[in-house]
């Protein structure tokens, strides 16, 4: 069966059963390589939901607020978050039904030649090449949080990526050099938010640019004040953040995130052995305490 | 707003360096600076009546002292403001002394540059600065006591008698611990049965002490004043109203296994009680061994019982009771010294413990106060005692000195004398510390008038040689090796804490010193105090401690929730940390983070009625150290005294 299908099939049934009241998925959008998100709320609805190589959004930010009986479409990246979602308390595992989905890796529109693309695209018609950098580090271990399946289970066929390696290369740059080039970046920076409104874990009920008392952060766009935001927001969410490369997705400037993130990670997996996005039973280590913590600060 | 600065000179302290004059006069320029003047010494009486005075004269409503740490004069000065009326908390100490003056005593001139901006970052904290109050809370005027060994049966008794009750919780059948199984006591050699169990039996019988046998605490929450605690009553098989402790049960039951008490030295019944004067006088059935719940066979016991107590179907009890303060009284272990290569890894009959050793020289102990071989039962003539097993040895992990060991090492050897006159006692010792009330005369009269040989070394090798040990060392003081034949050897071995004393201390929330011993708030000013207030230290649970320490610290303990229960209430520290609920997001990061578990979660309406879960501070038990609000992703944990909004003020004012 082929997976729109399946998907459908699956979807059509939880709304029968009663089992969920809305689905979070993706649907055709306006040209052949764009997906949106999409949320239904009736049965006869389910033939709308699509999953291809463009299904790109992370779904899990539309569980913010009050679920009522959701239903969610995840890919690894989705599910990672959801994980971090319940972490956080952010969502309650009993509203949620989490219908799983192997994911092939998401077609990045900057390597494939897009234009050229036959109106009626089937899944998988991409090869590894034309893939989202963190998906070629992918490494399919869904987080065993969902409660179905779908989609042919993923061999990595592909030759395993470092993924670190860009970062590996940032590393060998001076500390000035580093500098230099994240100044540069952040110049760029429109202080559009973009970045902050698609982060699943940036659920705050009102992020730090925009309190006004006290005020953290200038509202001014300038350089000093932007870098500023910039990286109080990835700190904010170090330890927590699963890498779905949605900001730098998002960034209308292209500002590339993911080597600031990713830096993070490598910190916190060597310092603490923690990787996140895997277990929602465990705790972050920066929001843990420790007796037995190495550091002796407070006893 | 009416800011007052005060600058202190600390004598020459501040003035030697920074130019206090000069200060003064371009802080008084300052934005909502009414006043500023400066003092040879602010903390002095005229230097507190120079801000009383000013306050009156300018109607000040917020004061910056520029002087030392706030550590040292903080709570003066906050005491001046409270004498004239004003918030203790519109107070800002800027701290030129120790991280100014004396640190830039090279540099006068950037010295004084600096210590202005230290006043500057005070002022515009003081400018945020609230009114801040301590909220009240009740006290349960009950004391938990774990541990029934003397210090435990002393703080039980130290608060009762003051009229409060006390739980005291024991988790062998018996209470007494370690002082019952000692045969005489050094320095004066009283018997050791003979000064405690009184002390033992008084706590029975006292109105206001409920003793709990055979059980241990499982779970502590809440707070002083009202810690909720749960504690399970194992079950004993025996209906304790029933039971009129007539021992005819032991003598009948037909199952043998070492005896705890006796250190393996005798055996006791599956049902038994650890020792003739055992409070209370009622056996326990130890289930592991029994054979009616090994086999569902024999039932002797329930036969011959003429009281018919035994109950087989007895289950443990769990009790849930409230309680002000908590006393840990848990005592010590003793180091396992098969450990040691050297001393035969516990494989040697012949080589035995002290605390075995005591038993053997007990009179009513399993030899009747025979000092005789494992092996052989023939009576020891020629003992070795070695010192320091387990104690100061980095190689074991005990770098420490167990205290008691060279003390009861003398006694034991005089004991040997006295129980055999014409016996041979050597000791091998590293030092000799006997630094107690009488305790050096002890040592002093065991060498001189009980002729026992002290030889100072290490040893090296324990191994046996036909029916005799062979003690093979050094003696550093002749710098001879020695090789000497002894009937018996008697190892030292070292106080060490208990054995699950991490498990216990994660079930407190407590903390654990280096060595693992329940560690003491302030080691020379609060020595039985815990940093959770309400919870008090008592005996040899926070290190190796003789009887009359103990007993002391015991005593002390007791005072600390005495003094307690003697408040009408308690006051909260009034500078912790606060949750904005309006935007707390419930992440809970705050809750799981707090050392002190001071937050838990809290479910809130919101305006548009919806229920949601946000983090609540609870205040008692929250000590202000900051870390949630570090941990706050949305920032909305606020440090009172201490906001973000006074920081960020601060950092602005630089
Ligand atoms: C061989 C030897 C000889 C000694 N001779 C002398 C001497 O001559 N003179 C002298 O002054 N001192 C002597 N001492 C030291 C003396 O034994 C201690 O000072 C004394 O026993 C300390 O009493 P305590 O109440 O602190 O601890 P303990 O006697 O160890 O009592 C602690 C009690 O707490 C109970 N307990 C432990 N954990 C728990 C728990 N989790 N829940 C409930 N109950 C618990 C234990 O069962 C025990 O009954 C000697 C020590 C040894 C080892
Ligand atoms: S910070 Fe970026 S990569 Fe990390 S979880 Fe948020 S959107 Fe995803
Ligand atoms: S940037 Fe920080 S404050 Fe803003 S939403 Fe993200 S985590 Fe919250
Ligand atoms: S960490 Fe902050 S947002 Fe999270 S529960 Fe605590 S107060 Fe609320
Ligand atoms: S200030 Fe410290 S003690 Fe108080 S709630 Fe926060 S983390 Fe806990």
């Amino acid at each position: 069966m082929d997976i729109n299908s399946e998907l459908q099939k699956k979807v059509y049934k939880l709304f029968e059963e009663g089992t969920i009241k809305r689905f979070i998925g993706y649907e055709k959008g306006s040209l052949p390589y764009k997906t949106r998100p999409c949320i239904i709320t009736k049965k006869e609805d389910v033939n709308r939901l699509i999953f291809d190589q463009f299904c790109v959004n992370n779904l899990s930010i539309y569980l913010r607020g009050d679920l009522e009986k959701t239903g969610i479409l995840a890919n690894m990246c989705t599910l990672k978050s959801i994980v971090a979602l319940l972490q956080g308390n952010q969502v309650k595992p009993e509203n949620l039904y989490i219908l799983a989905v192997n994911c092939p890796g998401m077609v990045d529109p900057d390597k494939a030649e897009l234009s050229s693309l036959p109106a009626q695209t089937k899944l998988m018609p991409f090869g590894y090449k034309n893939l989202y950098d963190k998906c070629k580090a992918c490494h399919h271990e869904l987080p065993k949080i969902y409660q179905d399946l779908i989609g042919e289970e993923i061999s990595v066929a592909c030759e395993p990526v470092d993924e670190y390696a860009f970062i590996k290369d940032m590393e060998k740059l001076t500390q000035d050099e580093r500098w230099k080039f994240w100044e540069k970046q952040f110049s760029k920076c429109i202080r559009c938010y973009a970045c902050r409104n698609v982060c699943p874990i940036c659920y705050c009920k009102e992020c730090m640019v925009d309190k006004a008392n006290p005020q953290w952060v200038s509202k001014l766009n300038q350089s000093s004040t932007n870098e500023y935001y910039n990286l109080m927001r990835v700190i904010h969410v170090m330890g927590r953040c699963t890498d779905c490369g949605e900001c730098e997705r998002v960034c209308p400037v292209k500002i590339p995130y993911r080597k600031l993130i990713k830096k993070m990670e490598k910190e916190i997996k060597e310092l603490y052995g923690y990787v996140p996005g895997k277990d929602p039973k465990e705790l972050p280590p920066l929001s843990t305490f420790k007796e037995e913590d190495p550091e002796k600060g407070i006893k | 707003m009416r800011i007052g600065v005060f600058i202190c000179h600390c004598g020459t302290n501040i003035s030697g360096v920074v130019d206090v004059v000069k200060l003064a006069e371009s802080i008084s320029h300052y934005p909502g600076v009414v006043i500023s003047k400066e003092n040879k010494y602010m903390c002095s009486d005229p230097g507190q009546n120079l801000i009383k005075s000013a306050v009156k004269e300018y109607n000040l409503d917020r004061i910056v002292v520029a002087s030392c740490t706030p550590k040292l004069h903080e709570n003066t000065f906050r005491a001046c403001l409270e004498d004239l009326g004003l918030n203790p908390y519109m107070l800002e100490i800027a701290n030129i002394r120790e991280q100014c003056s004396w640190v830039h005593s090279d540099n006068p001139e950037l010295a004084t540059k600096k210590a202005e901006d230290l006043i500057k970052m005070a002022i515009a904290r003081v400018r945020f600065a609230k009114e801040l109050t301590c909220s009240k809370v009740t006290i349960e005027r009950r004391a938990l006591v774990i541990g029934g060994g003397v210090a435990g049966i002393q703080s039980a008794l130290d608060i009762a008698n003051a009229g409060y009750h006390v739980t005291l919780v024991e988790r062998t059948p018996s209470i007494g611990g370690r002082m019952a199984q000692l045969d005489k006591t050094f320095p004066t050699l009283d018997c050791s049965a003979c000064i405690l169990t009184p002390k033992m039996v008084e706590a029975n019988r006292h109105h206001l002490i409920k003793i709990l046998t055979y059980s241990e605490v499982e779970e502590v929450s809440g707070f002083v004043g009202s810690f909720e605690v749960t504690i399970r009553m194992k079950s004993r098989s025996v209906e304790m109203k029933k039971c009129t402790g007539c021992g005819m049960c032991q003598s009948k039951c037909p199952v043998k296994v070492d005896s705890e008490f006796d250190e393996g030295l005798s055996k006791r019944r599956a049902i038994y009680m650890p020792f003739p004067q055992a409070v209370p006088n009622i056996p326990v059935i130890d289930r592991a061994n029994c054979r009616y719940f090994l086999e569902k066979k024999c039932g002797v016991c329930k036969k011959v019982c003429p009281s018919d107590a035994i109950d087989y179907d007895q289950e443990d009890t769990i009790l849930k009771e409230k309680f002000g303060s908590i006393t840990i009284a848990t005592g010590f272990d003793l180091f396992d010294h098969s450990a040691y290569g050297e001393y035969g890894y516990g494989k040697l009959k012949n080589v035995i413990t002290s605390i075995q050793y005591e038993r053997l020289v007990n009179s009513s102990g399993p030899t009747g106060g025979h000092i005789i071989r494992p092996s052989d039962g023939k009576e020891a003539k020629k003992v070795a005692f070695i010192s320091c097993v387990g104690s100061r040895d980095n190689k074991m992990g005990k770098p420490y000195c167990s205290k008691v060991c060279c003390m009861y090492t003398a006694k034991h050897a005089l004991l040997l004398k006295e129980h055999v006159p014409d016996a041979e006692a050597y000791i091998f010792y590293i030092d000799i510390r006997a630094a107690g009330k009488n305790y050096e005369e002890f040592v002093y009269r065991v060498q001189e008038n009980y002729r026992v040989k002290y030889i100072r070394g290490r040893v090296s090798k324990i191994f046996e040689e036909g029916d005799n040990l062979i003690v093979r060392g050094f003696d550093t003081l002749s710098g001879e090796s020695i090789e000497m034949e002894f009937d018996l050897v008697v190892l030292a071995v070292g106080v060490i804490p208990r054995k699950d004393s991490d498990s216990f201390a994660r079930m407190l929330n407590i903390s654990l010193d280096a060595n693992h011993f329940v560690g003491e708030l302030h080691p020379k000013l609060a020595p039985v105090e815990k940093n959770t207030p309400g919870i008090f230290l008592s005996g040899s649970c926070q290190y190796p401690r003789d009887i009359p320490e103990s007993v002391a610290m015991a005593g002390a303990a007791a005072v600390k929730s005495l003094s307690l229960f003697a408040k009408e209430f308690l006051t909260s520290e009034p500078m912790i940390s606060e949750v904005n609920t309006s935007i707390c997001t419930g992440c809970l990061n705050c809750k799981n983070i707090c050392p002190y578990r001071a937050i838990n979660e809290e479910e809130i309406k919101d305006l548009d009625g919806k229920i949601r879960i946000v983090a609540k501070v609870n205040e008692t038990i929250c000590r202000g150290c900051g870390t949630c609000v570090a941990s706050c992703p949305s920032q909305c944990i606020n440090l009172k005294g201490v906001s973000n909004e006074q920081i960020l003020a601060a950092i602005e004012a630089l």
